[in-house]
């Protein structure tokens, strides 16, 4: 009997081995084991089930760096200095952008949140867009299949439509859905994109870089650095719930993230800014930034204007 | 919008509704196999995503996560049942709270994990990490350790059945 229920057990461990492959298609022999015996069936459930909560137990793939040659300058010269300026320069080049945009043919109109307010923008075609804080995203009253996120954070749920693919500007940059959850970051130095669902095609004239849910990819630095990393797909995107989940990024993002959500200003010092956290911070439950000390192993105190962050 | 992907997923789904229907019961649906096929059309056809290469076989699989899901519930229903206190309320094994006591759990946890890997001997280690963190199909994990694809299997079995039975055992700690 003991050695029966093994078999099913030790049966059952191949099926999700070979599930597990993106290519798998022998369905009808896994049909036929399960129908074999009913028993069949429990121990794969059993199994299945808890492979399927080892990720909390796994570490995100390290980041690897990709191979993203700088594109040739003459390509989309007007757009290029957007990269390289500052918050504010960046802000000022996006405004000219709207004016030229007023020339061109894109009927573009702006959609601007302040930091800490969160906004939900449902197009045309069902697919929506949620805002974080001090965020610029820049949409086309002629086409609900574009959208330019200039700087902050949004998580896009597309509808996919194979002949009019979702497309999303970042600067120089191009982002076209394949059917998809995903996420963008973008301050003046970097750019990340992480892929809940689906999958996306990022500069599909270009690098042709496909990520899929679980895949990120991050570019900072202009274009020196580019990096594909692996991340949860359920913590995409947390940042709608207030929750953010953190393995080993530096104090600096956590601050910047922090801010962005609660609108709050938040100073760190310096001597933190490379120090790194890893777990998970809930805001609706930190809305008073004191306790956040104790986890991220600092001093969290009030100044005038918001709050700084220093070692003990 | 959708109406081209979505009418030639359904036409696809028409097509092999019953060996979907056989491939939920011998998932064991029972009585349920029907109401479960329905279930299992709402996903597809509302999820935001659309099969891109194998419809079919995106519906085997959607079908065989709508049966573990279901696992799930009913393990879910039975716990809270007994005196089990419900603490993974969003993600797996992310909490609500920020508390450092379960920061510590968490990094406890994947000590422990870490350990289980290294203890698998250091070829079936790697070919598990590759396969289940970096997501490498088991063809190319065999090229990369140049071994066979049947000693891949051997050893990522023994590798799933070891992190299971760590998952098992912090699930009843």
């Amino acid at each position: 009997m003991t050695d029966t229920r093994n078999m099913a057990e030790d049966a059952a461990l191949g099926w999700i081995v070979r599930l597990r492959d993106l290519d798998f298609d022998d369905w009808e022999g896994f049909e036929a084991w399960l129908a074999a015996d009913p028993g069949n069936a429990t121990a794969y459930h059993r199994l299945a089930d808890a492979e399927r909560r080892l990720d909390p137990l796994l570490p995100p793939a390290p980041a690897t760096p990709l191979v993203m040659p700088p594109l040739p300058a003459p390509r989309r010269p007007r757009l290029r200095p957007i990269f390289a300026f500052g918050a504010a320069a960046a802000a000022a080049v996006a405004a000219i952008l709207s004016v030229r945009a007023m020339w061109g043919a894109p009927d573009l109109y702006e959609i601007r949140t302040r930091p800490g307010e969160q906004r939900e923008v449902a197009l045309a075609g069902g697919s929506s867009i949620r805002l974080n804080g001090a965020t610029v995203l820049r949409l086309d009253r002629d086409n609900p299949r574009f959208a330019a996120l200039d700087r902050g954070e949004a998580m896009f749920a597309v509808r996919h439509d194979a002949s009019h693919p979702f497309t999303v500007r970042l600067g120089e940059d191009k982002l076209v859905d394949l059917g998809t959850r995903f996420d963008i970051v973008r301050t003046a130095d970097r750019t990340e994109v992480s892929v809940a669902e689906g999958a996306v095609l990022y500069n599909p004239n270009g690098e042709r870089v496909r990520l899929q849910a679980g895949d990120a990819l991050r570019i900072a630095d202009g274009r020196a650095t580019a990096m594909r990393g692996r991340i949860v797909p359920d913590q995409v995107g947390a940042w709608r719930a207030g929750r953010f989940v953190y393995d080993g990024d530096p104090l600096s993002r956590v601050t910047a993230d922090l801010a962005r959500y609660t609108g709050a200003r938040i100073a760190l010092d310096p001597a933190l800014e490379h120090r790194t956290f890893r777990g998970v911070i809930s805001v609706p439950g930190t809305r008073d930034l004191v306790e956040l000390g104790p986890l991220l192993n600092a001093r969290v105190r009030r100044t005038a204007d918001g709050w700084l962050i220093s070692p003990h | 919008m959708n109406a081209l992907s979505e009418s030639g997923l359904r036409a696809i789904f028409i097509a092999n509704r019953d060996k979907l229907l056989r491939f939920l019961t011998a998932h064991g649906a029972g009585d349920a196999a029907e109401d479960l096929l329905q279930e299992l059309w709402i996903r597809v056809s509302t999820g935001p995503t659309a099969p891109v290469a194998h419809p079919l076989s995106y519906l085997y699989r959607a079908a065989n996560n709508l049966m573990l899901d279901r696992y799930r519930s009913t393990q879910q229903a039975a716990r809270r049942d007994g005196e089990w206190v419900e603490t993974q309320t969003t993600a797996p094994g992310i909490s609500d709270g920020p508390s450092t006591e379960r920061g510590l759990i968490a990094r406890e946890q994947l000590r422990l994990a870490e350990q289980a890997i290294e203890a698998l001997g250091p070829r079936a280690a790697t070919a598990f990490r590759r396969h289940r963190v970096d997501g490498v199909p088991q063809k190319v994990i065999a090229r990369e350790l140049d071994v066979s694809l049947s000693t891949v299997e051997a050893d990522l079995r023994k590798a799933y059945a070891a992190m299971i039975e760590l998952r098992r055992m912090l699930d009843e700690a």
